[in-house]
């Protein structure tokens, strides 16, 4: 990949460089959980802008620019749900869960934990390769913005956007899959 | 550096792309064919990502109830929780901005949902000015604005809190306990001068600092209340209620200093006593004390209690706001003896006198045996249980205006009572000749006695300002105890038809709740306080009886929530609904919600109920550990509801102790009376669980006898015979099936679950015959099962037509790529295919999951068929440890005949409890 350095993205490294502008990021991605688990709409992007709005003005942070603040809050809400998947993982080795039925096929998996810290790993052997890839997996999935959005964000074209996505999908399917 | 070449590929239209291929390619065929194959997986799907995360992830997405920022208000750095209470939680802080320990009060999530953050933070402000060397001051408040979360900051006191100190030293010294009630009364009179009344004065809000006394939480419960009315209106958000005035209990009367009086005197009556002034099972009960009690003699607890002492608390204590000191200096002015107490308002209690089991047999022998003989013939009739008496209802009031209302009142709950059909009613007028001893408990006994009423409605009203209040007892006749406490109804003293009308309906939920089985215990369960909710209730579980559906649990809810609206203070509903909202776990963060909050109120919550949410919660977070433990309770607690008892089993089951399953299900007398086809089933499926498959078949003919419509009969009962190697049979029962339901939708699932049966066991040309004949049957029913798709796919691994099934497999990994499940089949076809590096490539793939049984099952599955039977014993072993269901154990068998010999696998199949 030529003489670009992977961008840290380590969540280690976020904490240590900008603390309170992260715990705001965070915030911000349980605020969405909060307002999908309430029932509401979301628009992702309204109240990522909203929270960047507040965030300039208090200038606690010299941001690069807007743009890098998107692409921030979808790696938030990764973060987010890691922790939670960790946390989820960590209660069902305690407990366990069972169905009763004489007939018993094939039962949907509650594999969410699992299958949540494997993409968080792949995602984050990507970013060590192809980093732009990795920031455009985290705003489409993570960060739920639309491909016109991400172009905005990352200062690429929505060519671009779907171009690297496609890459990103492939990557990643060979990181997951054997 | 394939990046920009596979970039201008994408680019490309379609038509170019070969040419372009070509060119990029440069005569290399490899690198052309990596190039293409790129390109190509570049523009497959892949379904996993498909979805917004918070979509795919929804079980995660899902809100995390009450859930506290690392940094509160930007300043406050959380360090750990501390403590918990009815109302708040409270952590230990860092305040950041001046660097000192502090202490944050968190309002419980549904208490400031009840009184709206801003009213709240409002109220809460007017305290912030108080200054006095014994109040602990309020630094700080906020909210936090993406969860609504409400708090206040205080100073971190180094030290303990008075109920800490009791809860060590369960007396204190008179001087200390003397001391610190001149500490917290000095604060108060501050306060009161001020006009603001603290209104929750316990020793939890009393903090010990080096010796000296802190009042804390000034203003909140005044907060809470302000907007809820009520702190115990809000039904699940009550504090404790053992401090609590009366007036304060029931709403009706001003509160004012003198409240803070009379919780200031339960506190020091509690450090000289041991023990607060009125205790009672249940909160309602206590208020029923401090209602209707007096106060018990604390110098019969403890004698050197000074009688000054003893009489300035009796005088604090005083029912009546009126009776008490004018303010709580005076209080503490008589506990030092500066001044006298008012005249003692309610002397203690005479216990009325009760024929003894010496004067009655002093009657017998003066009756000698004629008499005997004659008393024997003129027997009253036998007492029966749902006779009551109603008696007149004694006025207190004073008020000639309302003297009708002894009588009114009485009819009204005569009448209510005869409307419920649960009761037949004696009306106590009618049974004796004197009005005076129809509101005499004595003379009420004896009427009882002679008309066989095995209980007795009676009691009181008192009319305190524009008030009036009927407190209502239910008594056994036989003993003259309490049957069951109810609560006392009040409204106003214009409107006597409406208060009349509620206390007819607190009566009638009184007889309703004690022939209940769910809510004959009242010390274990919330209970209804109006026949309306009782009936609400009852509806709403009686919606559930039935086999559920999403509008089945909403018209349940709704019922349930009517209940819960009729009477704040049952919230069994809720508990209840916590299961029903959770059902099909579309519901999980509303029903994680309710259950948190019923949880957060749990010095409240009663035993009962509290189990019941726990049991409830197993729809959203599955532990059969947990319902193995709620329904313990239950059983114990409200012994005989079936429902339960069917939980109960379930669990066991689910916890791999079939005996004990089967034991506990074969003494449920219950459970075969009113849910005989669960009783039936569940046993029917133990048996078969444990190889009684004789058995097993006599209870499928039980099953066939209590219901004969059930879609499954038949299908136990091949699987029995095919178990007992019944080849024959199985095989006409199959073509009679076939033959009668050509369009039933369940004919293929038999041909698929009876094939792996008789395969499991042994059989396997019998077994492979009928899951070709189920792959024949999907393929011409294609929307045959639409509830039992998998067994589409999972007749075709039956039926051993390997590729085929590895297609359908690979089908379904395309759409799924996680799936353990699919992944693990997709193996095992693919080795009897012959693919032996696709089933090792599976098994790699699951190895990364070590900890999720499913997949460790799947790997137990591809190391059978390697011949590694460590392995495979192993991951068995492992995955039926880690909640791998007993029945997928058995319905796989087939894939681990090669182990049947194996002690261990034995030992997994046959558990010994």
């Amino acid at each position: 990949m030529g003489l670009s350095e992977p961008v840290p993205r380590g969540r280690e490294t976020l904490d240590r460089l900008m603390p309170l502008a992260y715990q705001n990021l965070l915030t911000i991605a349980r605020r969405q959980l909060a307002i999908r688990a309430g029932g509401g709409t979301l628009s992702t992007a309204g109240l990522v802008h909203e929270a960047y709005l507040k965030l300039a003005d208090q200038s606690q942070v010299a941001w690069r620019d807007r743009a890098h603040f998107y692409a921030l809050s979808a790696l938030a809400m990764r973060h987010v749900l890691v922790d939670r998947a960790r946390a989820r993982l960590a209660h069902k080795r305690g407990g366990s869960r069972r169905q009763v039925t004489l007939d018993e096929a094939l039962i949907p998996n509650d594999d969410q934990p699992e299958v949540m810290l494997q993409i968080h790993d792949a995602i984050d052997r990507l970013a060590a390769v192809e980093p732009r890839l990795a920031e455009v997996v985290d705003c489409r999935f993570f960060g739920g913005f639309s491909d016109e959005e991400i172009a905005e964000a990352l200062s690429v074209t929505v060519r671009t956007v779907q171009r690297d996505w496609a890459k990103a999908r492939m990557l990643l399917r060979r990181a997951l899959e054997p | 550096m394939l990046s920009p070449m596979v970039d201008q590929l994408l680019d490309a239209p379609e038509a170019e792309r070969p040419a372009l291929l070509r060119q990029l390619a440069g005569g290399d065929p490899g690198r052309r064919a990596a190039l293409e194959q790129l390109v190509r997986d570049c523009e497959r799907d892949l379904p996993l990502l498909n979805r917004p995360a918070v979509e795919r992830f929804d079980q995660l997405a899902g809100r995390e109830p009450g859930q506290l920022p690392e940094v509160l208000g930007g300043r406050y750095r959380i360090e750990r929780e501390v403590g918990a209470g009815g109302m708040a939680t409270v952590y230990l802080a860092h305040d950041e901005q001046h660097d000192r320990r502090v202490a944050i009060k968190v309002l419980r999530p549904e208490i400031a949902v009840a009184v709206g953050g801003e009213r709240f933070l409002r109220e809460i402000k007017l305290t912030a000015g108080l200054q006095h060397p014994h109040i602990l001051p309020l630094f700080d408040s906020g909210q936090v604005p993406e969860t609504g979360l409400v708090y206040y900051v205080m100073p971190f006191i180094e030290g303990e809190s008075l109920r800490e100190r009791l809860q060590r030293e369960q007396q204190l010294s008179l001087p200390d306990a003397l001391q610190i009630i001149r500490e917290v009364g000095d604060a108060l009179s501050y306060a009161h001068d001020l006009g603001l009344v603290h209104r929750d004065i316990k020793p939890d809000n009393i903090m010990m600092s080096r010796g000296h006394a802190l009042l804390a939480d000034f203003g909140i419960a005044r907060a809470v209340t302000a907007a809820t009315g009520r702190l115990t209106g809000t039904g699940m958000a009550v504090g404790t209620v053992d401090y609590m005035s009366p007036e304060q209990a029931t709403g009706t009367d001003e509160v004012d200093a003198r409240s803070d009086q009379y919780s200031l005197a339960c506190v020091l009556y509690e450090m000289l006593a041991g023990g607060p002034p009125f205790s009672a099972p249940t909160s309602q009960g206590v208020l029923a004390r401090h209602l209707m009690d007096p106060v018990p003699s604390l110098r019969t607890l403890r004698s050197t209690v000074p009688v000054l002492v003893e009489a300035a608390i009796i005088s604090a204590l005083a029912k009546a706001k009126a009776d008490r000191f004018p303010s709580v200096l005076a209080f503490v002015e008589a506990l030092d003896g500066k001044r006298p107490s008012p005249g003692l308002p309610y002397p203690a209690a005479v216990a009325p006198g009760r024929p003894t089991r010496k004067t009655l047999v002093a009657a017998a022998v003066v009756l000698g045996v004629a008499g005997l003989a004659a008393w024997l013939f003129f027997r009253p009739p036998p007492i029966d249980d749902h006779r009551v008496l109603v008696g007149l209802f004694e006025d207190r009031t004073g008020d000639a205006a309302l003297a009708s209302l002894a009588a009114q009142a009485a009819t009204e709950v005569t009448g209510g009572l005869a409307r419920t059909g649960l009761v037949e009613v004696v009306d106590a007028r009618s049974a004796s000749a004197d009005q005076a001893s129809a509101t005499d408990l004595a003379a009420l006994r004896k009427t009882a006695r002679k008309r066989g009423a095995g209980s007795i409605i009676w009691g009181s009203y008192t009319k305190t300002g524009d008030s009036l209040v009927f407190q209502v007892q239910m008594t056994e006749a036989a003993t003259g105890t309490v049957l069951r406490p109810l609560r006392s109804v009040s409204g106003r003293a214009g409107a006597p038809a409406e208060v009349m009308a509620l206390l007819a309906e607190r009566v009638m939920a009184g007889y309703a709740a004690h022939f209940d089985r769910r809510l004959h215990n009242f010390a274990a369960m919330s209970q209804p306080g109006t026949y309306q909710a009782w009936k609400e209730f009852d509806a709403g579980w009686a919606a559930l009886s039935g086999s559920w559906s999403d509008s089945v649990v909403r018209a349940s809810q709704a019922h349930m929530d009517r209940a819960t609206q009729f009477d704040p203070q049952f919230v069994m509903p809720q508990a209840i609904n916590v299961g029903s909202i959770g059902w099909g776990r579309k519901g999980c963060p509303r029903a994680d919600s309710l259950a948190n909050a019923l949880r957060h109120s749990s010095q409240q919550l009663a035993e009962g109920d509290e189990a019941l949410a726990k049991l409830g919660n197993d729809n959203c977070h599955p532990d059969p550990q947990a319902v193995y433990e709620a329904t313990t309770v239950l059983l114990r607690v409200a012994p005989g509801v079936w429902e339960w008892v069917d939980a109960h089993v379930g669990a066991l089951m689910a916890l791999y102790r079939p005996r004990e399953a089967l034991a506990v299900l074969e003494s449920s007398d219950e459970l075969k009376r009113e849910g005989p086809f669960e009783w039936n089933n569940r046993r029917m499926l133990l048996l078969h669980w444990l190889g009684r498959y004789q058995d097993a078949l006599r209870a499928v003919a039980e099953l066939r006898l209590v219901n004969p419509d059930d879609r499954f009969v038949d299908r136990y009962e091949m699987r029995q015979l095919a178990a007992l190697g019944q080849v024959d049979s199985v095989e006409t029962l199959l073509e009679v099936r076939l033959g009668k339901t050509n369009r039933d939708a369940t004919a293929g699932g038999d041909l698929l679950y009876v094939g792996s049966e008789l395969k499991s066991h042994g059989f396997r040309d019998a077994g492979l015959r009928a899951c070709n004949r189920a792959v024949e049957w999907f393929a011409a029913n294609p929307n045959g099962e639409r509830d039992e798709a998998p067994n589409v796919d999972l007749a075709l691994l039956c039926a051993e037509r390997w590729n085929e099934a590895r297609q359908a497999y690979q089908g379904r990994l395309a759409a799924d790529s996680l799936n353990h499940n699919v992944r693990s089949t997709l193996g095992v076809a693919a080795f009897h295919a012959g693919d032996r590096a696709a089933a090792d490539s599976a098994d790699q793939f699951l190895a990364r999951f070590d900890q999720n049984e499913q997949a460790v099952f799947g790997r137990a599955m591809l190391a059978e068929l390697r011949g590694d039977r460590e392995a495979a014993m192993r991951n068995l072993r492992w995955a039926a440890d880690h909640g791998i269901s007993w029945g997928r154990l058995h319905t796989f068998g087939p894939y681990f005949v090669s182990l049947k010999d194996d002690p261990r696998y034995q030992a997994i199949m046959n558990p010994t409890r």
